[in-house]
């Protein structure tokens, strides 16, 4: 029951403050939607010619970054407000406040989505309708599932960073660590450019996935992200059990 | 019975130590906890609300390890810090409903009273609330679930004289039910000469007493007298001495002694607990 008490917490605290956000986003992605939609292709039958338009990345990568933005509004939030000794001041387990907050960034994550995909229905109706050809692109649930997925991967790895340092700090150390991974990506990519075994490996490991069948694909696509999810909270847990507020 | 008991309480920071803190609280008594800016009275509140990690010691809140019944305990607990973390964007019901589904035992029609009580406005943003009110408002939270045990964080430092009268006479209503305690700090050593049973003196993070009140004023005293009477000898039968054109004023442990050292030419007087604190924060400049 504490566990449902926190979560409401977040929502019942900050409504006014999500409602506003949520407006504003709902907003921004129309302005996004109608932008990447374009107008009706001429001669072109094939929706993915979409696919490789450098609106369609932004418009994907603006889908990633916001929703990730609005996953750690209530961390913000708390932040702004110093209100994470108050709360742990309650009748609560520390380890209920952790809990709490990945549903409810969970939950965010799940809300922000629905903005997004429900403000492509005036950006379509604007550029023609909703026949237009560009919406089988946007709304292909791949785009979705790879927001989802790599918005609650990037939650995963960055989540017990703020429980330990805060959100301010845990940002600049995150960032870090980001930095840090992508340094490493690239020299052991370095190592590999002339090993064409390596590569081919690779290339086999993309086509072996891609064969598979999309439903099992999916569920264990989904099930891998939060067991990383899961094992994020318990490291989280155990940060946050012994940080002094 | 115990309310609170702390026994070799240490956490060390690097740069600041609290040190083998130990005392006990009995049920039904108000205790003072006193000392300088940095002493260590934040540090210990926060490591009984378990807010801060203790390194060694233990903590029993009502006969119970204040971590393994954290919860059970936090229940009869009303915490009030010294400045409270609230949603500023939220008025003062709206923050009630926030906070009051964490209690079991809520209690609307206290909660009511004591806002009228303390003429708090429902319907302004937090953020428009001054200092008093705020503390006011925590004070109203803290204290409509029942609480056994009322731990406050410098809950007067900041309000006017009129708000600090009116926030230490709820203390004397809190303790009209003999089974419940309070602890507070302040840095305001007449507030707590007022309402405290027992004090405790924490100084460099660590326990110089902890006692009645009734034992402190018995046991210290001023001695003042004229500067013909201060020598090496003298001196050291005075933990703090201060000395001017007209005389001297020291401060005393054990009365008899000093009578003893000064006889009737010095005159002994009831010392405060500033005098205490002023004092034996000299000394100990003396020293170093």
């Amino acid at each position: 029951m504490t566990l449902l008490r926190l979560f409401a917490r977040d929502f019942r605290a900050n409504g006014l403050y999500l409602a506003t956000s949520l407006g504003i986003l709902f907003v921004m992605s129309t302005g996004l939607a109608y932008g990447v939609l374009g107008e009706p292709p001429q001669g072109y039958d094939d929706q993915w010619v979409l696919a490789d338009s450098i609106e369609m990345l932004l418009y994907l990568s603006m889908i990633i970054v916001s929703t990730k933005l609005a996953s750690i509004l209530f961390f913000k939030i708390d932040e702004m407000n110093d209100v994470q000794g108050t709360f742990a001041s309650l009748p609560v387990a520390r380890n209920e406040i952790v809990k709490a907050r990945y549903m409810s960034s969970l939950v965010q994550v799940l809300v922000v989505l629905g903005v997004h995909l429900l403000a492509i229905l005036p950006a379509a109706l604007i550029r023609g309708g909703l026949d237009h050809i560009g919406l089988k692109l946007v709304y292909h649930p791949a785009v979705w599932i790879i927001s989802f997925v790599l918005v609650l991967l990037s939650n995963s790895f960055s989540f017990p960073v703020y429980f330990r340092f805060g959100l301010t700090r845990g940002l600049a150390v995150f960032t870090v660590i980001q930095v840090l991974m992508l340094v490493t990506t690239i020299a052991l990519l370095v190592n590999f450019v002339d090993n064409d075994s390596f590569f081919r490996a690779v290339e086999q490991l993309i086509k072996w996935v891609a064969a598979q069948n999309a439903f099992l694909l999916l569920s264990a696509i989904i099930g891998g992200t939060l067991l990383i999810m899961a094992g994020s909270a318990t490291l989280s847990i155990k940060l946050y059990n012994t940080k002094d507020l | 019975m115990n309310t609170l008991e702390i026994s070799n309480l240490c956490k060390d920071y690097g740069d600041f130590r609290l040190d083998k803190v130990s005392f006990d609280l009995p049920q039904g008594y108000v205790m003072g906890l006193i000392g300088p800016n940095g002493a260590g009275k934040t540090t210990i509140i926060k490591i009984i609300m378990n807010l801060v990690m203790k390194q060694e010691g233990q903590v029993k809140l009502f006969g119970k390890d204040h971590r393994e019944y954290e919860v059970a305990v936090k229940k009869r607990i009303g915490f009030v810090y010294d400045t409270p973390g609230y949603y500023q964007h939220l008025n003062l019901r709206q923050l009630k409903n926030v906070v009051s589904p964490f209690y079991e035992n809520w209690d609307e029609a206290v909660f009511e009273r004591l806002v009228d009580h303390f003429n708090l406005p429902l319907n302004k943003t937090l953020k428009k609330f001054s200092k008093g009110m705020g503390m006011k408002a925590s004070i109203a939270l803290a204290m409509s679930h029942h609480a056994d045990f009322l731990i406050m964080d410098e809950p007067t430092s900041g309000l006017d004289p009129v708000i600090r009268r009116e926030v230490l006479e709820f203390f004397r209503e809190f303790m009209q039910r003999e089974d419940r305690s309070i602890l507070f700090s302040s840095h305001i050593t007449t507030d707590i000469e007022q309402v405290a049973d027992y004090i405790t003196y924490i100084r460099g993070g660590r326990v110089i007493f902890s006692k009645t009140k009734d034992e402190v004023f018995e046991e210290y005293a001023l001695v003042k007298g004229g500067n013909d009477l201060l020598d090496y000898d003298t001196r050291s039968a005075l933990l703090g001495v201060r000395s001017g054109a007209y005389g001297f004023e020291g401060l005393t442990h054990n009365v008899n002694e000093a009578r003893a050292v000064f006889g009737d030419s010095a005159v002994y007087d009831r010392a405060t607990l500033e005098d205490i604190m002023f004092f034996t924060g000299q000394k100990s400049k003396t020293v170093l």
